[in-house]
């Protein structure tokens, strides 16, 4: 048998079934980082996108019956994390990262070449402004540009994974990206 | 100015560099700790008791409760029961040459972006199951019924510009 951080994930999934915790830990450290990037992106609040990764693992690993053979396990798990992403999302409203978390009227992507950079505070600022922008967007196109961008998903894994047609995703990242780029264009500094 | 960054992400797919400035921070050891032991405590089978002893007593006693059930009830039990077939018919096939085409298609919701709606579109635009799906057919003469009618009007087979009567899918009658 051999060891679960060099195991395939059909292998990791089929040893979860018979109980192993060693397999459940590799495969859970194997996809943890792009889940959260996923749900992080649909939430834009790191407690909500955590709750988001533990129930998409717990719902992905325990559905398995509607999986088998149909796509990878990282899409078929992306695609229950971005659905709990988006019902966590939907019932919490987005309540606390928009508002604890608003950018402050100044710029902070104004060049500045005689102030150090504070990568930090500009790396925050950007997730806010984006965390904005993306919620803007029906759901729909979030998911299906969040899924591709963050999740890293071909056009062909997104449609699997939503069950549409890959003209369908791309249609929809076409308008996504039409939308970001108005959204985007607020935050124009003056 | 918009910010570089943000305008890459609304273009996609993003370079390694882009995507590590742009990811949120990654949650501490704890957390992915707290994340995992959940996951775990809902995946996994329940840790089982290793009294062996117990265990032994409690298989053996279920084992021969079974076969005394079993005994008992090949002794008085019903007479088995017929095999079945293996297949059963619970409906008669009808056939529709054109099943597997669909006629006159109506967009699905997620196949639909509106971007402006310009004039008189009324409350609504249909979307999903087509009302009418499958094979289209016409209403044969013996179908249509015309109770009260101007003076000459009969059902005709010259489609003209007349108003057409579809006929039931699956009743075709002469067939």
């Amino acid at each position: 048998m051999p060891r679960p951080d060099a195991a395939t994930d059909d292998e990791l999934v089929g040893r979860i079934a018979r109980g192993d915790a060693a397999a459940l830990d590799a495969l859970f450290v194997r996809h943890r980082e792009l889940a959260y990037r996923v749900a992080y992106r649909l939430l834009g609040h790191d407690a909500d996108a955590l709750d988001a990764v533990q129930d998409g693992f717990v719902n992905a690993l325990t559905h398995l019956g509607r999986f088998r053979g149909q796509s990878s396990f990282k899409t078929w798990l992306l695609k229950i994390v971005s659905n709990a992403a988006l019902d966590i999302g939907r019932v919490r409203q987005r309540r606390d990262t928009r508002h604890a978390d608003t950018p402050s009227d100044e710029c902070p992507w104004v060049a500045d070449d005689d102030a150090p950079p504070d990568a930090g505070l500009e790396r925050a600022d950007l997730r806010v402004v984006l965390a904005d922008a993306l919620a803007k967007l029906p759901a729909a196109q979030r998911q299906t540009f969040v899924l591709h961008v963050d999740g890293e998903l071909s056009y062909k894994d997104v449609a699997e994974a939503l069950g549409i047609s890959i003209g369908t995703v791309m249609s929809r990242l076409f308008y996504a990206r039409q939308r970001l780029k108005s959204f985007l264009a607020d935050y124009v500094c003056s | 100015m918009t910010p570089p960054d943000a305008r890459q992400y609304a273009d996609g797919p993003l370079d390694p560099a882009t995507r590590r400035a742009l990811a949120p921070d990654s949650p501490t050891r704890a957390d992915w700790k707290r994340v995992s032991d959940g996951i775990a405590a809902r995946v996994l089978p329940k840790h089982r008791s290793t009294n062996w002893g117990r265990r032994a007593v409690a298989g053996l006693a279920v084992a021969g409760c079974g076969l005394i059930a079993v005994l008992v009830w090949r002794g008085n039990g019903p007479a088995p029961r017929a095999t079945l077939p293996d297949v059963v018919k619970i409906a008669p096939d009808v056939t529709d040459s054109l099943a597997e085409f669909a006629v006159l298609p109506i967009a699905t919701d997620d196949e639909l972006q509106i971007a402006t709606l310009r004039g008189d579109w009324g409350t609504g635009l249909v979307v999903g199951e087509h009302p009418l799906s499958g094979e289209l057919r016409l209403a044969t003469a013996d179908e249509v019924t015309v109770e009260r009618s101007p003076a000459g009007t009969e059902p005709t087979s010259d489609h003209g510009d007349l108003p057409m009567v579809f006929g039931l899918k699956g009743k075709r009658t002469g067939e």
